[in-house]
């Protein structure tokens, strides 16, 4: 052999070369099993909607087995794509006969035991979901065991399954896994949100819990479904030791929009905690909507960029009030200040309002725009000043011009030209 | 043996082991993305979109869309957008001072009306020549503004005007899939927080029927040229990238499709019109400044097709894109060049970091400066042809597995395709190393010679007509 051992390289490529028509094997088994996979179910579907055409809905007989034959061919699996591919079959009267059908079936027993023994866990969670779609009552039964699944992928689809079901019992063991920390609020509150709102009263039984983990997400869950009959018993929170109980208590009342609680609210606009301020910012919006402007304005200020954020998001909201501070915050130094103050006159559209406010016969308001006009080019606010003074008479421009010249020499010669070019 | 030969020998095994290196490398990305397809794939069956819109936790987007002299593929992206399927988001397109027609266009589909908008500039991203309304669609707006500041400035204008806290960039001949914003947010939903970027996969929309934005027929090219690049993306996509997601240390959230945290880029300063290309800057950027602020982060790169980008379809096109990309490697890299085995930036600064300098950006020195070896040793006597095939044929095997297993992943992963088109890509895989990266070897070489010059521009290949 060589110092290049050329011998057995030829060697290794020969296995490589077997290696590489193994692969070229194996997807071309894949394309095909799916294919004819798909074809199947694609038959079978085929056949089912034809022959339901058949039948009334409310004729048991003609949906039995032996007049109806093909859903004996719809399995587990094509009844889930059914369900996931909405493309297919909706009418909920049809899934039901299907899934009536299903649940005679040697198939569904088959599907438990994988659920609950099943040893491929990917196979296990398939099972677990299908029964959420199928089997709801037994789906729960498994399910209050495999949320508390060392395995997380078993957990996750787990609350997959708890989101199909749906009802106040899966709303219950939701609630034994966020009391167990088996997995995060966040994670359970998205899941609960698309829940129906009678399942409030599940999460309201903890409101007065001592974990203040449980109190936290029981009172942001509850308020996200929007239940008020709670009012009372969770703004007795309002004080709470913990900052995340407060803030919730806080997102509650804004959501639910209580207005004669509002000056709880308000007194949170001034907590240490940077997330119960920002919270309460939002509630005191959705509760007293522009009016509360005043109370937001100073939280511009705040030393969390996210409370000054929603300050600002607040203050865009309702530009027409918040136009006094804006004229303010042009003249800050701070430039995240001075910015803010630029998108609320931006939001409001204010431009609009001061050249017509320039050319208007009221000394006051005159004044008051020219006030504006002037603070806004010398702050470097950048103003689009050419569309609105093309759709003006030439009277209007030359004032306007004139104006702005006063200010800002430069600018006004600039608009000038512009002008006269437009009108050569 | 004379002391020559060993010599040849020891430099042999040295271009060898460089080499062999660098295929099992790329045979373990694709392996272990392969095992994180399989995982996507079932989320992505079981995930309900319904439930997710109608979550109060939905996360509302910000589409940026840079279009310079783009009159041939704006109308049918726009379209796109506006057939996206989400429940909050909003579209800003950045006309980047475009000598065509581009405006023209935008302005027949959007009816746009001029704004008068105030305000403030806090990038160096060019003039702003006019803010404009859609007087159809309440969530467009368009921004005029002058050139001459590459994509990043067209980024940073559209950033100026961003409502919302998460934004998409895409580019003006991306067509967007309906459901793509629902394939990658509830990643970011899942953990807002940490998660501040998310690529996601985009294949070539070469030889597709497209009308009104929408994509009615989905037929793959046969050019050589088109499929040995999609070929290229599957494996980077569906292979690579996910791999390195899954370790947090991707290089790149490629400028066709990612996500990103409004307020990281504001912290940052926004993207950066200094490099040829912003991508892939602002993801060493974005790694860089998370690890140093000591902040938890995650970017990562979901499997699923989000969209369909031109491709270059003749090789001067390929060459002219391929070196541009080269070129910014090389300047990101050098930049950035003390995250280099640096343990601080973990798996990125331990493993892409040195894979990014040993292979993407010296690469074509070792792969230039091996065929010259291999033709000297030849003419000296000292490698036959005999030998000289055995090790080219190990390399061709082992880089056509790679996309052989990238290929399997694909077909698990979308599941309708065509069959011919796989088979196709079957074959391409194992020519691949013979009638495609001579290409792109050829654009490498260009691409170095231009950073070593200076040269920064971002450039792109005429695009053609859509048929």
């Amino acid at each position: 052999m060589g110092i290049y051992f050329e011998g057995l390289i030829w060697k290794i490529d020969l296995y490589l070369l077997g290696l590489e028509g193994f692969v070229i094997f194996v997807i071309l088994g894949v394309i095909f099993s799916y294919k004819i996979k798909r074809s199947y179910i694609n038959r079978q579907i085929d056949n089912l909607r034809k022959k339901v055409g058949t039948c009334s809905l409310d004729d048991e007989a003609c949906f039995a087995a032996e007049s109806l034959p093909v859903l004996k061919n719809i399995g587990i699996e094509i009844f889930v794509n059914m369900l996931q591919n909405k493309g297919n079959i909706q009418d909920k009267a049809i899934l039901a006969k299907i899934r009536q059908n299903l649940l005679k079936t040697k198939e569904i027993a088959e599907v438990e035991k994988i659920a609950v023994r099943g040893r491929n866990k990917w196979k296990r969670i398939e099972a677990i979901l299908a029964l959420s779609y199928i089997n709801p009552s037994y789906a729960l039964k498994v399910v209050s065991q495999t949320i508390y699944d060392k395995d997380e992928d078993i957990v996750s689809f787990s609350l997959e399954a708890l989101r199909n079901i749906r009802t106040n019992e899966s709303a219950q063991i939701i609630l034994e896994g966020i009391k167990k920390h088996i997995y995060s609020g966040y994670k359970a509150a998205s899941i609960v949100s698309v829940f129906p709102c009678s399942v409030a009263e599940v999460f309201a039984k903890e409101i007065d819990s001592e974990d203040e983990n449980l109190r936290f997400w029981c009172i942001r869950i509850i308020a996200h479904l929007k239940a008020s009959q709670y009012s009372s018993q969770v703004a007795n929170h309002i004080n709470d030791i913990s900052a995340n109980v407060r803030s919730s208590v806080c997102e509650y009342l804004g959501l639910i929009k209580a207005n004669d609680l509002a000056e709880m609210v308000l007194e949170k606009l001034s907590d240490n905690i940077w997330f119960v301020r920002l919270r309460a910012l939002q509630s005191i919006e959705q509760i007293m909507a522009g009016d509360c402007i005043d109370n937001v304005a100073p939280l511009i200020r705040d030393k969390s960029w996210a409370v000054v954020e929603t300050a600002k998001q607040i203050m865009v909201k309702y530009p027409m009030k918040s136009i006094r501070y804006a004229k303010e915050y042009l003249f800050d130094i701070d430039t995240n200040i001075h910015k803010i103050g630029v998108e609320i006159i931006d939001a409001s559209r204010y431009t609009d309002k001061m050249l017509e406010g320039i050319l208007s016969s009221d000394d006051k308001e005159r004044e008051e725009s020219v006030e504006m006009l002037r603070i806004m080019l010398k702050t470097g606010v950048e103003i689009e000043l050419e569309p609105a003074l093309r759709e003006s008479s030439e009277h209007a421009r030359n004032l306007l011009i004139k104006i702005i010249g006063t200010v800002d020499g430069k600018k006004a010669k600039q608009l000038q030209d512009i002008m006269e070019k437009r009108k050569r | 043996m004379d002391i020559g030969n060993i010599i040849f020998a020891v430099v042999f095994y040295i271009f060898l082991g460089y080499f062999l290196v660098q295929a099992i490398y790329s045979i373990i990305l694709v392996l272990m993305g392969f095992v994180q397809v399989r995982r996507r794939r079932f989320e992505y069956v079981h995930e309900n979109y319904d439930t997710f819109a109608r979550s109060f936790f939905i996360v509302p987007v910000t589409i940026i869309v840079p279009a310079h002299n783009e009159e041939v593929w704006i109308k049918q992206s726009l379209l796109s957008l506006l057939n996206v399927k989400y429940p909050m988001f909003e579209v800003i397109i950045v006309n980047d001072g475009s000598t065509d027609t581009t405006m023209d266009v935008l302005d027949s589909i959007l009816q746009l009306r001029r704004m008068n908008r105030v305000f403030t500039n806090r990038f160096d991203c060019g003039k702003i020549n006019g803010i404009f309304a859609s007087g159809k669609y309440d969530n467009v707006t368009v921004i005029d503004k002058e050139s001459g500041y590459h994509k990043a400035g067209a980024l940073d204008a559209g950033l100026i005007f961003a409502k919302y806290q998460y934004i998409l960039v895409i580019d003006a001949d991306t067509i967007l899939e309906p459901d793509a914003l629902f394939k990658v947010m509830p990643y970011i939903d899942k953990n807002p927080d940490e998660n501040i970027g998310i690529g996601a996969y985009f294949g070539l929309v070469n030889g597709f029927k497209i009308e009104d934005g929408k994509i009615l027929e989905k037929r793959h090219s046969y050019n050589p040229i088109i499929a040995c690049q999609n070929l290229e993306y599957i494996r980077n996509f569906i292979g690579a990238r996910l791999t390195w997601s899954r370790y947090n240390a991707i290089p790149c959230v490629s400028g066709g499709f990612g996500v990103w945290r409004r307020n990281m880029l504001l912290e940052m300063g926004g993207f950066s019109s200094a490099f040829s290309c912003e991508d892939i800057e602002i993801t060493f950027r974005a790694h860089s400044y998370m690890n140093k602020e000591g902040k938890p982060y995650r970017i990562m790169t979901v499997p699923f097709c989000v969209g369909w980008t031109e491709g270059p379809a003749n090789i001067s096109s390929l060459i002219i894109q391929r070196k541009r990309w080269h070129r910014v490697v090389i300047e990101v890299v050098t930049y950035y060049r003390e995250m280099f085995f640096n343990k601080k930036y973990k798996v990125f600064g331990l493993v892409t970091m040195p894979y990014m300098v040993l292979y993407e950006m010296c690469g074509v020195l070792f792969e230039l400066s091996s065929l010259v070896f291999v033709v000297i040793g030849y003419f000296l006597g000292v490698l036959s042809i005999k030998i000289f095939l055995a090790y080219f044929l190990l390399m061709i095997i082992l880089n056509s597995l790679t996309g052989l297993v990238a290929i399997i992943s694909y077909v698990i992963l979308e599941r309708s395709f065509s069959i011919p088109y796989i088979l196709y890509l079957i074959v391409l895989s194992i020519l691949d190393m013979i009638i495609y990266r001579p290409f792109l070897l050829i654009a490498k070489v260009k691409g170095s010679i231009e950073f070593f010059k200076g040269y920064r521009a971002g450039e792109q290949y005429k695009r053609p007509k859509i048929t």
